[in-house]
């Protein structure tokens, strides 16, 4: 078995995976999943086309067409691949209905381009005396979107055939601009536009690489999470980004942009699973302070503290796990049951020997990895394996019964430890358990709702524990055992690296791995250096690279959420 | 002026020598989970007046300013119109027989059917007329001399018997006072006077003249029940703040310090409809609206020395501050960081009045209110804060009750001294 | 890349010229059902459509009295929703769905309803900031109908509406059942299965386009390898797919079966007390009745229903205090912990309520009803109407909407912007819309639980 997969929650959302036809898919929320697989054969090869995501989308039309336009619709769901939406822009493809969203969208931004009011500015120029239907202007049109929008300068039968269907559409539609506006439809409907394609280029070293153009595409999605720039574009018409010592100022340029946060909000947010965050609901009877509007401040509470940290302040990835400033508002002010002097986002210095600190007190995770009515020891262990640790834990077998666990208001058993240490006399259930419960009943003293409390139904709550050999008490001290282990360390480097590059880790990326991992290291943990030493690896401009992945031995399979 | 209540006079000047400057600044970018533990401080989602648990008293309640006008009217005209489909009728002929005006100010739905009124050059469209204004606009439209006020949040202009309802003492035939035993309140003179009532535990000599004047109001026992009010909110987008400091033990605590504030930030809801609790507020810098005075805990119960504070009432239409003069705390504080209890003190009458005001007619018709009744039996049975100059009282004695959730309050007024 | 632009070109050619082309691609049989439903739904147009509408009443509920204590499917039915118990399965309760007024007024009658149908509150219906949302879904769905939308108000009054374009704009109300007859079955009467087609060219333009990107497949797919290959050649199914559902478009709809031109309905006494909850009652049937065949015979996508105005203006003849004075006025009767007379007032309404989904569902359509290609939204100005509460304004969904909508359930909003209402109407009916709302009304969540 080549993996499972999980799917964000969708309605009939075909899913096609390179994956043996064999695999068995674990659809979670699918209605009707239409599911094609490919033969077996291919399954190894890398791929070289990657769907453009919701905000890589947003962005590149802001970039290219100005704030003022709005993208408004429903785009098709992103897909996690082991444990990466990243990773999964290279499973996924466009369905049906996904189409039909992105027409509707890609009509609404062309509506709104060749609008009167935008007309001037974004389109320049009319139908004159000596080019009544147009086709000049289209074709200065085309010349100058098509190489932003399809981030590579258009063929000449490309542009050809978009001038046609200017032309054709404004004859049937009686208006030129409704022409304009059908062909650029079509631009923001086609495949070039909406995945990433990878094209060759010339061989640096003996190894094959993409062209100028693709590795723009690959360096600013990387760094910024949006398309390639003017800048971009302009280096790689001059071939500089086929030159390291070309490419490696780019790099420093890039990273010293304020787009670079931009850049490592997209890879905590994927890394730490927050993208669907506001979609998370509590019970309003048991968390009443929780709202949705909780949930999407908690994403952007731990990303502001993360670029704060990391970034602003050039930190040591290490101290996520400790850190006691910590972003803060008055939506979460409540939940944390502090003041906050700030109307808008403002840091919140957690005193020393307080109960908050770190990451694993932040809500995003807290309440993320818990039911809705109670806590989830069980979850928040397989979180921190799972996402933190890159440890795979089994889906658990179909027969359990959990009944003791979810009787909340067992009389004798009142804390949640006591209730599963009753599920563990079960062995079977003991051998995963074991791996995911202490680490998660660290995180008791904060209820599914990530709010403190010290009791559960009167009694004094337990958070003692062992991580790596080593006994703890609380929250607080397991960050601080987080902070001084090496496997977080190694996680995050093969983590940012399946991020890159968009695909799972495989044989030949051993020795690029473990070389980052020393490099990372070196520079003190800073996130910085790993990102800048990823963008200035051969390696990360590889084109279909020699020898097939295969999954490593030891290296993890897929994130996939049991029910406990 | 000079006050009557002898406590409250000797309270005042000690309270603003004593008091600590810091009291209650919670600013500051860092802190405990929980917050300052000698600090704790509460959003108050409901004040009411507290109805006295007793019924059977005010049988039949208190006629509202309609059933007295139709009352006034002769037999054919009453036999015409005292069928409740033809109410629209009665109160257009109410308005038509005393004169009652009532007119948009600006465009768009009044609460009413108005005429748009006339407006001076010098208002701009959409604009809150100055006082001056309000004067010119009345005189524009012909209200009668010197009469008239805004109302519906400032989008009309109005004259009838509750802008005025000296005007009218007609319609405050079929009004009755409350003639009960037990009130909610306090002993606010120490004296057990003949006026005084039974609290409902038992108390002596409670002031509560308020109560006795519009107890039988059918609007106000019905808001005043306490099971209702508990689980209702008012004024929640300007809500009163109360912040306790100097906390050592927070079950008994010989002298704290006690601050009430307003908020111009509205109380957030939590998903199950109630107040959210532990949201910070910022406190309003206008120094009207804040008040200092000493207290203490006694068994988890806090009571405060008298002080005079005013505060915040924005619901709906009206927005009229509520001042209290010689006003006690008395409250218990909750183990879930709530509080639960009252002002009690000294009503200005000028500041009721000014709610009665806006109501206007409409207002008192829809709740079954009549104005000029409770206007009379106010001014009739007012205790506190004797004018010296026309020796007229100024203020009623009455109990406000409250419930209010944890909260933050972020005093930016102190932080900058 | 190779381009061949003779296809498209013949195409819009030939379609222009008047005949119909067609694809021949095996997709067409393989999605058309016998009824046509399976593109129904995601088009929103041909064959069956879609239809969209609002109820209005004014005055609200008791909370107490209304909402149910069950969550989900077979809710229970407290004493004011008794009446909807024959058309319970059509319809969904969604309780405590919130106006945030953000620190504004709430000006009785009027936040509530401009929040719930504009996404923000409003001090008075001129300034609101924008449309109502049932005008955002006309825009979307009401083009190739003769009405873009229908507004009705059932009090005779033709200033009766809460649907506007902007503050400026209101969408006057047809306020009788006679008018409305002669509107829609009058002299200029448009029979659908009469009626000649013409296909709309930006359909014709938009399949061209596609067709445009299709003819890119053969040179990518050579360039990929065979897994890249399988995923781009599902995208370019989907757009091939996406090409015969337009296609469908330019073809001539199918008849409206249920379609009959009714009678003329007898006009109102014209001394007849539309205030009275009565009469108004029996006023509101007979447009409901016409409306629905308004429907059924293609006439408009839309409609706004107003059975009462904000603050209702009912009552009952001859006997009580107006409905609205009541709820102020009336006290809580401390026996049964409730004002008695608004009570049985607020069950009348919903007796009209249910007399409208039932006219909906007597109509036969496809394999089921009327109402089964229908989204229907009802909300009141206020929750409790003695404090002019907003919050939990109440709200009912009729109809499935094509399939899309799971009716016959209990959602409870624990406090979350009554704006998911409007956002989820707005999407189930394809308006391109990912959030909609003002400051904390704001919501990009629409209410999933009733989505199929």
């Amino acid at each position: 078995m080549k993996g499972t997969f999980t799917m964000k929650t969708g309605r009939g959302i075909a899913i096609l995976l390179a994956a043996a036809a064999t695999v068995p898919l674990v659809l979670a929320g699918a209605d009707r999943p239409s599911i094609a697989a490919v033969p077996a054969s291919h399954a190894d090869e890398a791929s070289t086309v990657r769907r453009i995501t919701e905000p890589q989308y947003r962005r590149a039309i802001t970039d290219i067409f100005g704030a003022d336009i709005k993208v408004v619709g429903r785009f098709e769901p992103d897909l996690r691949v082991d444990g990466l939406l990243a990773v999964g822009t290279s499973a996924v493809s466009i369905t049906s209905g996904g189409l039909e969203q992105y027409e509707t969208i890609a009509r609404n931004i062309a509506e709104q381009v060749v609008a009167p009011d935008h007309r001037a500015s974004l389109i320049g120029c009319t139908p004159a005396a000596a080019d009544p239907a147009g086709s000049a202007c289209a074709g200065q049109v085309f010349d100058r979107l098509g190489l932003r929008m399809l981030r590579r300068p258009l063929a000449p039968a490309e542009r050809a055939a978009l001038v046609a269907t200017t032309l054709e559409s404004a004859r049937a539609l009686g208006d030129f601009h409704a022409g304009l506006a059908a062909a650029l439809t079509g631009l923001l409907t086609s495949p070039d536009f909406l995945f990433r394609i990878d094209r060759p280029g010339a061989p640096e070293q003996g190894r094959r690489m993409v062209d100028g153009w693709s590795k723009a595409s690959r360096l600013s999605f990387f760094l910024w999470n949006a398309p390639p720039d003017e800048m971009l574009l302009a280096a790689a018409a001059k071939g500089e980004l086929d030159r390291p010592e070309a490419r490696a100022r780019l790099v420093a340029t890039m990273i010293a942009s304020p787009r670079f946060a931009d850049g490592v909000r997209a890879f905590f947010s994927d890394f730490l699973h927050l993208d669907d965050i506001d979609l998370l609901a509590k019970d309003a009877r048991i968390y009443p302070a929780f709202s949705s509007a909780v949930a999407a401040d908690a994403r952007e509470q731990t990303l502001r503290t993360i670029t704060d940290l990391l970034v602003d302040r050039q930190g040591d990835y290490r101290d996520l796990f400790t850190t006691r400033r910590i972003a803060m508002n008055r939506t979460l002010g409540p939940l944390y049951d502090v003041p906050v002097a700030e109307r808008g986002w403002t840091f919140h210095q957690f005193p020393d020997g307080d109960p908050r600190a770190g990451l694993f007190t932040q809500i995003s995770f807290l309440a993320q990895h818990s039911h809705p009515g109670r806590t989830s020891p069980t979850l928040r262990g397989k979180a921190i394996q799972e996402i933190l640790l890159c440890e795979t834990i089994p889906a658990p077998p179909a027969n359990v019964n959990f009944a003791v666990v979810q009787d909340v208001d067992n009389p004798t058993l009142k804390t949640t430890r006591a209730r599963l240490q009753a599920h563990l006399d079960d062995e079977e259930c003991a051998s995963c358990h074991k791996l995911t419960d202490p680490m998660g009943l660290a995180l008791e003293k904060f209820d599914g709702a990530g709010q403190f409390r010290t009791t559960e139904h009167g009694e004094a709550i337990d958070t003692t524990g062992s991580f790596a050999d080593t006994h703890f008490d609380g929250a607080a001290a397991l960050g601080r055992l987080f902070q001084r282990n090496p496997q977080p360390i190694d996680c995050l480097v093969q983590s940012t690296w399946r991020y890159a590059m968009g695909r799972r880790l495989a044989a030949f990326d051993k020795p690029v791995v473990a070389r980052l991992n020393a490099d990372f290291a070196g520079t003190g943990y800073r996130m910085v250096d790993l990102i800048r030493a990823i963008a200035l690896s051969p390696q990360f401009y590889e084109y279909e690279p020699a020898s097939p992945p295969a999954r490593m031995a030891g290296w993890p399979a897929l994130a996939t959420k049991g029910a406990m | 002026m000079r006050r009557t209540i002898g406590r409250a006079a000797l309270a005042r000047p000690l309270q603003l020598a004593a008091l600590p400057i810091a009291a209650i600044a919670l600013t500051g970018a860092s802190g405990p989970t929980g917050g300052d533990p000698h600090q704790r401080a509460f959003v108050l989602s409901n004040i009411y007046f507290a109805a006295a648990p007793e019924d059977g008293v005010c049988q039949p309640i208190a006629a509202g300013a309609l059933e007295s006008f139709l009352a006034s009217l002769s037999a054919d005209e009453q036999a015409a119109l005292s069928a409740p489909g033809k109410r629209a009728e009665l109160e257009k002929l109410m308005g038509e027989r005393l004169g009652f005006r009532r007119m948009a100010l600006r465009a768009g739905n009044s609460g009413g059917r108005s005429a748009s009124a006339r407006l001076p050059a010098d208002l701009a469209p959409g604009a809150t007329p100055t006082p001056e204004q309000v004067r010119a606009i009345a005189r524009l439209n012909d209200f009668p001399k010197g009469r008239g006020a805004l109302a519906f949040q400032n989008h009309v202009i109005a004259y009838d018997s509750c802008t005025n309802p000296e005007d009218f003492p007609q319609l405050a035939k079929g009004y009755r006072t409350y003639d009960g035993a037990t009130a909610f309140g306090m002993n606010l003179d120490d004296k057990a006077g003949r006026a005084g009532f039974t609290g409902p535990d038992g108390e002596s000599g409670v002031d509560n003249q308020l109560w006795r004047a519009i107890g039988c109001v059918a609007a106000f026992r019905e808001s005043g029940n306490p099971a209702t009010a508990k689980g209702t909110m008012f004024s929640a987008r300007a809500p009163t703040l109360i912040a306790i400091s100097g906390i050592d033990d927070p079950r008994n605590d010989s002298d704290v310090t006690v601050t009430v504030m307003a908020s111009a930030d509205a109380i957030t809801k939590n998903a199950v409809g109630g107040a959210l609790a532990r949201a910070t507020f910022d406190a309003d810098p206008d120094p009207a609206l804040r008040a200092t005075t000493r207290g203490r805990i006694v068994d988890g119960v806090l009571t405060t020395d008298p002080f005079d504070i005013r505060l915040n009432y924005k619901e709906q239409i009206l927005d009229a501050p509520r001042i209290l003069k010689g006003a006690r705390i008395r409250a218990t504080l909750q183990d879930d960081g709530g509080i639960e209890g009252g002002f009690y003190g000294y009503y200005t009458l000028a500041s009721f009045y000014s709610s009665i005001e806006q109501m206007t007619v409409n207002g008192a018709n829809l709740s079954r209110v009549s104005c000029p009744g409770v206007r009379q039996a106010i001014d009739k049975l007012a205790d506190g804060y004797r004018d010296p100059r026309t020796g007229r009282f100024t203020a009623i004695s009455s109990a406000l009750g409250f419930f209010g959730v944890a909260a933050f309050v972020n005093d930016g007024a102190q932080a900058a001294r | 890349m190779a381009q061949d632009f003779s296809r498209r070109g013949f195409m819009l050619k030939g379609i222009l010229g008047g005949a119909s082309v067609t694809l021949g691609l095996p997709i067409l049989d393989a999605m058309l059902n016998e009824n046509g439903t399976a593109f129904a739904a995601t088009l929103g147009g041909a064959p069956l459509p879609v239809r969209f509408g609002t109820w209005f009443w004014g005055c609200g509920m008791i909370p107490a009295r209304f909402e149910p204590k069950s969550d989900g499917a077979n809710y229970d039915l407290p004493p004011q929703l008794a009446p909807i118990e024959p058309v319970r399965q059509h319809v969904s309760v969604l309780t405590g769905f919130d106006v945030m007024l953000d620190g504004k007024g709430n000006l009785p009658h009027i936040s509530g309803n401009t929040a719930a149908r504009t996404g923000a509150p409003a001090d008075t219906w001129q300034a609101i900031e924008g449309p109502t949302f049932d005008m955002l879904i006309a825009d979307q769905i009401g083009g190739g109908s003769y009405f873009r939308s229908l507004e009705l108000s059932a009090d005779g009054n033709p200033r009766t509406s809460h649907s506007f374009r902007n503050g400026s704009s209101m969408n006057a109300t047809i306020p009788s059942a006679a008018e409305l007859y002669q509107r829609i079955f009058g002299p200029d009467f448009r029979d659908p299965n009469a009626a000649s087609f013409t296909p709309d060219p930006k359909f014709i333009v938009r399949r061209s386009v596609l067709s445009g990107v299709s003819e890119q497949r053969a040179a990518l797919l050579a360039r990929v390898g065979s897994a890249d290959r399988a995923r781009l050649d599902q995208y370019f199914t989907s757009v091939r797919e996406m090409e015969g559902k337009l296609a469908l478009q330019l073809q001539k709809p199918p008849p409206a079966e249920a379609c009959v031109r009714p009678d003329a309905p007898a006009p109102l006494r014209a001394s007849a007390d539309l205030t009275d909850f009565e009469t108004r009652k029996a006023n509101h049937k007979l447009m409901a009745e016409l409306l629905a065949m308004a429907l059924a015979c293609n006439q408009t996508r839309a409609f706004n229903m107003n059975f009462s105005t904000a603050a209702s203006d009912l009552r009952t003849a001859g006997d009580t205090t107006g409905y609205h004075q009541t709820t102020h006025e009336e006290l809580i009767d401390r026996s049964v912990g409730y004002q008695r007379v608004v009570d049985s007032f607020a069950v009348r309404n919903m007796e009209a309520w249910a007399e409208f989904v039932a006219a909906m569902a007597a109509i036969r359509e496809g394999d089921g009803s009327l109402l089964d290609n229908m989204l229907i939204v009802a909300h009141s100005d206020v929750s409790y109407a003695k404090n002019h509460d907003v919050a939990g304004i109440p709200v009912m969904l009729a109809g499935r909407a094509g399939g899309k909508v799971k009716p016959g359930l209990h959602v409870r909003g624990a406090g979350e912007p009554i704006t998911r209402v409007g956002l989820t109407a707005q999407q189930l009916m394809g308006v391109p819309v990912d959030s909609w709302g003002t400051d904390a009304m704001r919501t990009n969540r629409p209410i999933n639980e009733i989505i199929a």
